[in-house]
């Protein structure tokens, strides 16, 4: 879906400000999520008869789980989603007596925390020039220009190299098989390590930053191809990185895709990284961090044989 | 002086990468920040943890609005 177009009209994002509590999970993670709160967030989403295919979407509903609204369609929103609000809104009788989740219950595993003393970095991409075969589908059409969005976490000790002036091998290479994707459409998927082709990387102390620059080349054997150019300034404070902004950017190619459309031939593709405020934005998870011993894993890595290679 | 540590690594029948000019700095801050900037969907507090949230609409006598997609419905989706 493209989240701009569906959230575009501000009186319907001022009455989610105001008054609804606004809660966005991974649809896919709650419904599996053990304990009372998957108990919850199932029971809601199980009250809508609509669409069978899929539990996406939006609902409305009170705190003790019962269903107000709920709906999937029509996609881009036409003015439903503010129509439904309101008509909540005129109606709406809080419970009383609900007994809240008990915290002690709360399956982590659905909603994952980055590693302790690390840092979460906000990772945004864009498509910049692509050109597109002819579609009537509106759908389609808005979401080429979207804007992906990922989290990257940075572990303790990668943020311990960063503050001695370093860039570990570890956080090189999760930076580039986990985030280096064009997931402007939809989820695609990660590098693997043999997708590594070439990697040369430069940095340069200056005035108490770290300067990044570089260059990159993926490739999957007859599908996705990037070449990439990184630029990027890195700061720390103490011992915490005060600032991580990256860009990274070339031409992308692909001839398969689980989602959506493909461009036609190459396209630009950049993907920015930036260092995530404090609050919420901390707790969304990197898409795969819901495999932890493949994202966080800083041993036998690829990246480490091309930037030190065995004579 | 600056120290710069050069890492060179071309690995063996490799494609070479494309040697096309680096960004300006002030092309360079333009992108970055563009890429960046928050969207209107996101200046909605949303929150990640049901339990909060339940607590929260307890608290305030509001209902609960749900917004779930596949993948992580505030990052990659």
């Amino acid at each position: 879906m493209d989240r701009a177009s569906t959230f575009s009209d501000d009186e319907t994002l001022e009455l989610l400000r105001t008054k609804f509590v606004s809660y966005a999970p991974s649809v896919t993670e709650m419904l599996k999520a053990r304990g009372p709160a998957g108990d919850l967030f199932r029971k809601v989403v199980n009250q809508r008869p609509e669409p069978k295919h899929s539990k996406q979407g939006y609902y409305v509903c009170t705190p003790d789980g019962k269903l107000l609204k709920g709906w999937m369609y029509p996609r881009p929103d036409d003015g439903t989603m503010k129509r439904y609000l309101k008509e909540v809104l005129e109606a709406y009788q809080a419970p009383e007596d609900v007994q809240v989740l008990d915290a002690a219950k709360m399956d982590r595993h659905a909603a994952p925390l980055p590693p302790e003393g690390g840092a979460v970095v906000e990772v945004s991409a864009k498509l910049l020039e692509a050109e597109w075969q002819q579609t009537n589908v509106e759908r389609l059409t808005l979401i080429r220009g979207a804007i992906g969005r990922d989290r990257m976490w940075i572990t303790k000790a990668e943020v311990q190299d960063l503050v001695r002036g370093s860039l570990a091998d570890s956080l090189v290479e999760r930076m580039i098989r986990f985030h280096f994707i064009d997931n402007t459409r939809g989820i695609a998927g990660a590098w693997k390590p043999a997708d590594l082709k070439e990697l040369q990387l430069k940095t340069t102390p200056e005035d108490g930053k770290l300067k990044i620059e570089g260059s990159v080349v993926l490739g999957e054997a007859g599908d996705r191809h990037f070449n990439v150019k990184i630029q990027g300034i890195l700061e720390t404070k103490g011992e915490a990185i005060s600032r991580f902004d990256l860009l990274a950017q070339g031409t992308h190619s692909e001839k398969t895709t689980k989602v959506g459309e493909i461009p036609i031939g190459e396209s630009k593709l950049a993907i920015a990284f930036a260092l995530a405020a404090p609050g919420e934005s901390c707790k969304v998870p990197p898409l795969y961090s819901y495999e932890p011993g493949n994202y966080l894993r800083t041993s036998k890595l690829k990246v480490t044989e091309l930037l030190h290679p065995v004579k | 002086m600056a120290r710069a540590l050069m890492l060179w690594v071309v690995a063996a029948g490799s494609v070479l990468a494309q040697d096309a000019p680096t960004t300006s700095p002030k092309d360079f801050t333009t992108l970055h920040a563009e890429l960046c900037k928050k969207e209107k969907w996101e200046t909605v507090p949303w929150k990640t943890d049901l339990r909060e949230v339940q607590v929260a609409a307890l608290q305030e006598k509001k209902p609960i609005f749900i917004w779930a997609m596949d993948g992580q419905t505030l990052g990659c989706t």
